[in-house]
């Protein structure tokens, strides 16, 4: 693999929470030791549950905060130790497309100067080479130029997530982090926007992080896939690997939970018992053992670690060979 | 005789010149202890059938049938005081966001009591007592603890599954589940849809569940109703509308699920949108976004074609081939 545009070694976020008036502050490890390298025009997929951590992970990548531990390497810039000029030139190269595109928009403003304020903020082009950069761009993602004075609610969903992937690439990004960017769509306009993703990245070789829940999306876009629980790290692989044969139970338990239209391709349900722990009172040792119908009495005693299992697997999971 | 029989249901909003059909000449039958799907994409009508049945759309909004009959009473016609006392114990409705359907000033008992009460009576140690086995009956671990939670104290899963024991309390012989597990996290949706079949079974009553995820459908019903625009375009059995879909929208739907497309560089998708109040095609709704639109189908509505049971909303249904045609 040619040098990762975006590195991040056991990288760690932890929030102290306030219990109540003076008691003790909680400790939150919301994000605990999550180490990948992403490569120009891949796609890496973050999958996991609401709190497993993977909303956190997407602000430590773009910077809007700084991790407690960990590095974070971008392009080869060591982003936790930039100061603040290197920074600014760090953010251009990270942009993020958030979930709910009638949110991530300001009603007030126009299209156009929504495409346009990153490059007034971020470059000393003149209006006009602005304005004729913002409509090359929504001409490529499938925006019609009348579109330009128009107002975010004239828009439908997905076209209101078209512009919000178009100003994502205005400063031409090195990656782009995508939260859960087609989760609030129809199927069919999910279809459309997980295609325009597709062939920007054939284009721009841009390199992706996207977060989902939605296996089947991340089956069809990623390359690489972390599956995520309480803020660590349990199953890492190839795409193709991780759905062939997945290893880690939690991975098992997600696949076998996603509904499939396909008979032959439903798996035995094995529905979960209980639901994710709080990060604040997390379980001891294997954080999954409470749920896991393997756990066996070193799972509550000892805290799995990523172990590498060839071919780019890796899985934190006592019982890994066992239960094969 | 069917449970539920709903014929050229219409809802409509807006002045009576130029309404906006938000449902648009719906008819179906659901049988008793049947679980049937109803899918569609946003804007298609499935939540304000499910309204329109519930009665809960107000003025401005029209509610039009020839016939809305539960068990064989006309649910339009009947006194208002009487349809009241159907709802929430005969016909129950289980929402999308279960964090914002219970309120939150009130305790799950208090909730769950109000509703025994109201329906059935009782005293304040008995409508505990069956409040409590209500959520044993969802499931929810501690119950006789949850029973003094406010809904803030409680997950989304926990409120969903208080929502269910809210419905299922009378012993409902119809219940409405619109999107029950679209705000839940998989592995708590996996187990919401075991739940609400297992109630299903045990209690022998109607499901309507209506869903935009076609893979829930394809698991838990035994029938699908599918929505384009307000309008009922297709009905199947489930294995024979997943297999071989005979609506050129049923079969767009179906190509776009990523799962029909691993392996390949790209998502088969159907261009265009939903029309909405203004731009509503003369002829079938489809037409302008069909790969296999013909003149006759900008012109012309087709009606439903096919036996009952097996209908389809287009003039060429997909088994006689399009290409045939040509």
């Amino acid at each position: 693999m040619n040098a990762p545009v975006l590195e991040a070694q056991a990288l760690a976020k932890h929030y102290s929470v306030s219990t109540g008036f003076l008691k003790p502050k909680a400790l939150a490890r919301a994000l605990d030791g999550v180490s990948f390298a992403l490569a120009a025009g891949h796609t890496l997929a973050v999958v996991g549950e609401s709190g497993c951590g993977k909303s956190t992970l997407a602000r430590q990548l773009t910077m809007i905060e700084a991790p407690t531990s960990g590095t974070l390497n971008l392009n080869g810039a060591d982003v936790t130790h930039a100061d603040a000029t290197l920074k600014k030139q760090l953010r251009q190269q990270v942009q993020m497309v958030f979930q709910n595109p009638f949110a991530s928009l300001n009603p007030r403003k126009k299209i156009g100067h929504a495409l346009e304020e990153p490059l007034a903020i971020n470059t000393p082009l003149s209006a006009e080479a602005r304005t004729q950069k913002a409509r090359a761009m929504m001409a490529r993602v499938g925006l019609r130029p009348e579109h330009h004075a128009r107002y975010p609610h004239m828009f439908s969903g997905g076209q209101r997530q078209r512009v919000a992937i178009a100003r994502a690439l205005m400063l031409q990004p090195k990656v782009v982090v995508l939260d859960e960017p087609v989760s609030a769509l129809d199927v069919s306009i999910q279809a459309q926007v997980l295609n325009l993703l597709m062939d920007l990245q054939d284009e721009t070789r841009v390199a992706y992080v996207f977060i989902s829940h939605n296996l089947a999306v991340v089956e069809l876009i990623a390359d690489e896939v972390l599956v995520m629980y309480l803020g660590k790290v349990v199953e890492q692989a190839p795409k193709t690997t991780l759905f062939a044969t997945p290893r880690h139970p939690y991975t098992r338990a997600l696949l076998a939970s996603t509904p499939r239209i396909d008979a032959s391709a439903r798996q035995t349900r094995q529905v979960l018992t209980g639901e994710l722990p709080s990060p604040l009172n997390p379980p001891s040792g294997c954080a999954f053992h409470k749920r896991c119908p393997f756990a066996v009495p070193r799972c509550e005693a000892e805290v799995p670690v990523l172990e590498a299992l060839g071919g780019g697997q890796r899985v934190a999971c006592h019982r890994v060979h066992e239960i094969g | 005789m069917a449970l539920l029989e709903v014929e050229n249901l219409r809802v409509e909003f807006g002045s009576e010149a130029a309404p906006f059909k938000a449902v648009d000449g719906m008819s179906f039958t659901l049988d008793a202890g049947e679980v049937v799907g109803v899918v569609g994409e946003s804007g298609s009508g499935k939540s304000v059938t499910a309204l329109a049945l519930m009665g809960l759309i107000d003025e401005p909004g029209r509610v039009r049938a020839q016939r809305l009959a539960f068990d064989g009473r006309d649910l339009l016609t009947m006194p208002v005081k009487e349809r009241r006392q159907l709802l929430g114990k005969d016909i129950a409705m289980i929402f999308q966001d279960p964090m914002t359907s219970l309120n939150p000033c009130f305790t799950v008992a208090f909730q769950l009591m109000e509703t025994l009460k109201i329906h059935e009576g009782g005293n304040q140690r008995e409508l505990r007592a069956r409040a409590f086995e209500l959520l044993r009956a969802v499931e929810i671990p501690d119950a006789e603890r949850r029973l003094d939670a406010y809904p803030h104290q409680l997950s989304g899963g926990m409120s969903q599954r208080v929502m269910v024991a809210m419905a299922i309390a009378c012993n409902p012989r119809l219940l409405i589940a619109d999107e029950p597990t679209t705000a839940l996290d998989v592995t708590i949706q996996a187990q919401m849809l075991a739940l609400l079949l297992k109630l299903q079974k045990e209690r022998g009553m109607a499901l309507l569940l209506i869903t935009h995820d076609l893979g829930v459908v394809a698991e838990i019903a035994q029938r699908v109703l599918v929505m384009y625009a307000g309008q009922l375009v297709e009905t199947a059995h489930v294995p024979q509308v997943f297999d071989a879909p005979r609506h050129p929208y049923t079969e767009a739907l179906l190509s776009a699920l990523p799962e029909h497309n691993i392996g390949q560089r790209r998502l088969s998708s159907m261009g265009g949108v939903v029309p909405g109040a203004y731009d509503r095609p003369a002829g079938c709704l489809l037409a302008p976004r069909c790969p296999y639109v013909q003149p006759r189908c900008r012109t012309e509505q087709p009606p439903l074609i096919g036996e009952p049971g097996a209908q389809a909303r287009c003039f060429y249904p997909l088994t006689q081939s399009v290409a045939a045609l040509a």
